[in-house]
């Protein structure tokens, strides 16, 4: 029987070899072209030195927003789908089912509404 | 398998509320299918209301009131449910003609919003407002306000091209999100004092909190303090005015009479279940925030021009009215909601008078703007005699004179307030109702005695506004003569008679 963080310790063991192994690969054999907007601190795409007070097009916001509504929805089917099994043991799996399946026809009607009003799209 | 049962319960007790969501889904899969769908989202909205306000009332006949998780279907929930369902629905038909003002005749954009997306959300901040109130569990109640509030900080922006409406959707954001904040930070602090977050439960409760008596004593502060900014009573009412009159006049009525009578049903709820405040000092802050905001509330009425900002100060004093009421239920310490009657009385009261109001300013169209300066009405009482009498009526019953609905709505709750020996208050709240008779008459000498007809605004009386109109006047009216079986529906839903 093996200690129960075991495998806690091998995925950081194997998540390190990865991250070591790519970051190595890639400086041995990658080619090396220097732009300047390459070569500058990574900070998802905007400028790293600049006015602080500078405006962002509210294009953003409607994403961000989107994008934590459809995040929520994940973070409930986790715990969700971790205790289905206890579920069907107390007879509910079916009852809990179709109360998920409600769920996600109200995110899917949300989804379709945003799609359809092109409010996916970037113009 | 006693589970499902309760689950089957739940689904049967809240058919109305599933059937309005299901009605404000619908409208988003139409808006997303189909173009030009203004008439059609507006009475898929219209349907869904009128038959959730029909099994509301198969519930309210046949319910078995089983306490259920997380929800509560009494009947005090089933008479608030109707109520705000009753303002859905009579905003609705006030905002057809807003809806469809979109485009006038010489294809100028005058007042631009997107029709599904106003219709759905006046479903979904409904649907808030029913969590609000209709639940044990104070964070359910806080996910109910957050639908509610975001629904309505939208609602208010809804007129796009308009500034003044962008105006005041940011103002009614940024400190309606401070409130909810601070409500949030009561609720957290009173989970912090007694671990637990259910009403009832609280409720139980007979000894001190073992972080000390100040905790759940700040915590009972921050949720009335941010309830207190919801229904804009005195000193939080900052807000009130600004957002009313940039508000579209539809969103206003929504405003003034569904987010106040979800705000109050809540606060009923709230108020009779957590007693550990435990000393007479609660009950004497709300006396005076109620004296307070009727005193302010009607001076801040008398000198507006603006018939929005003036209705607007008008129902911050009614807030005190109402708070007036609560603070009547109290016997030493403790709510006794069984006195509650004149407070559910006077909400029904409240919302046929004001969304009558505003159902007529709904419809009045003035250069391309709504007509709401006094100035507007210069002799409409002539172009327009019947709407014109109509909106008297409702002016009328705001301010309470006899023949109308709000006239027994103030005598229960003034009679109440003396019988429970807040004499002095009673006749403050009396003083100022003369006080508002000077704004509340104001329109009608411009309705009727300035002078020159032919000068009145364009009203666009479509068929469902009307609808609206003769509704809210009938009820007003029937409430304010033959007002028993609406009294009798007040005792059942406190369970004073069955």
């Amino acid at each position: 029987m093996h200690h129960p963080y075991l495998p806690v310790l091998l995925i950081i063991v194997l998540g390190g070899l990865f991250a070591g192994v790519f970051l190595l690969a890639s400086s041995l054999i990658g080619p090396k072209k220097g732009t300047k907007s390459k070569l500058s601190p990574y900070e998802c795409g905007l400028k790293p030195v600049g006015n602080a007070r500078e405006r962002l097009d509210v294009k953003f916001s409607l994403v961000a927003m989107l994008f934590i509504l459809f995040d929520i929805e994940t973070v409930f089917l986790f715990p969700w789908a971790v205790l289905y099994r206890d579920f069907i043991k107390s007879g509910l799996g079916l009852f809990m089912a179709i109360e998920m399946g409600i769920f996600l026809f109200i995110l899917a009607v949300g989804l379709v509404y945003v799609w359809r009003k092109k409010a996916l799209d970037w113009r | 398998m006693m589970d499902v049962l309760i689950y089957k319960k739940i689904f049967f007790s809240g058919l109305p509320i599933w059937i309005l969501l299901a009605g404000g889904l619908i409208v988003l899969l139409v808006d997303a299918f189909i173009k030009n769908n203004r008439e059609i989202v507006f009475y898929l909205g219209l349907i869904s209301f009128a038959v959730s306000i029909a099994f509301v009332f198969k519930r309210w006949v046949t319910s078995d009131f089983v306490p259920v998780d997380f929800l509560t279907f009494d009947r005090l929930s089933y008479f608030f449910i109707l109520l705000v369902m009753l303002t859905g629905f009579l905003s609705l038909l006030n905002s057809h003609g807003y809806l469809k003002s979109g485009i006038n005749d010489d294809d100028e954009v005058i007042l631009t919003t997107m029709p599904a997306a106003f219709v759905s959300l006046i479903i979904f901040c409904v649907v808030g407002q029913i969590f609000l109130f209709a639940s044990d569990h104070l964070i359910v109640n806080f996910i109910g306000l957050e639908c509610l509030s975001l629904g309505t900080y939208a609602l208010v922006g809804s007129r796009r091209q308009d500034a003044r409406s962008n105006e005041a959707a940011i103002k009614y954001y940024v400190t309606g999100s401070l409130a909810s904040a601070v409500i949030l930070y009561g609720i957290v602090l009173l989970y912090a004092s007694y671990g637990t977050l259910r009403l009832d439960e609280l409720a139980q409760i007979k000894s001190a909190s073992s972080l000390g008596p100040v905790f759940p004593r700040v915590a009972m502060s921050l949720i009335l303090v941010g309830f207190f900014f919801k229904v804009s009573l005195v000193p939080f009412h900052f807000w009130t005015p600004d957002v009313y009159e940039g508000a579209p006049t539809p969103v206003t009525g929504f405003m003034t009479s569904a987010v106040k009578i979800a705000s109050f049903a809540f606060l009923i709820r709230l108020l009779n279940s957590i007693h550990f405040f435990g000393d007479q000092k609660l009950v004497s802050i709300l006396a005076f925030l109620a004296g307070l905001t009727m005193v302010i509330g009607n001076l801040g009425a008398l000198v507006q021009d603006n018939l929005k900002r003036m209705l607007a100060y008008s129902s911050i004093a009614h807030a005190g009215y109402i708070l007036l009421g609560m603070v009547a239920c109290y016997e030493g310490s403790v709510f006794n909601v069984s006195l509650a009657m004149p407070v559910l009385f006077y909400l029904l009261t409240y919302l046929f008078s004001v969304l009558g109001a505003f159902g007529v300013l709904s419809v009045m169209i003035w250069d391309k703007k709504e007509a709401c300066q006094l100035s507007d009405l210069t002799g409409m009482g002539y172009t327009r005699p019947v709407l014109s009498f109509v909106f008297c009526v409702f002016l009328f019953s705001l301010l309470g004179f006899p023949p109308t609905a709000g006239f027994l709505g103030k005598y229960s709750l003034f009679s109440l307030a003396i019988q429970k020996g807040y004499l002095g208050l009673a006749i403050l709240g009396m003083v100022t109702s003369v006080i508002s008779a000077a704004y509340y008459i104001r329109p009608l000498v411009y309705l009727y005695f300035k002078g020159e007809p032919g000068r009145a605004p364009i009203t666009l009386v479509t068929f469902p506004a009307m609808f609206a109109l003769v509704f809210c006047f009938l009820m007003v009216l029937y409430l304010g003569l033959i007002p028993t079986t609406y009294l009798k529906m007040a005792f059942v839903a406190l369970g004073i008679l069955s």
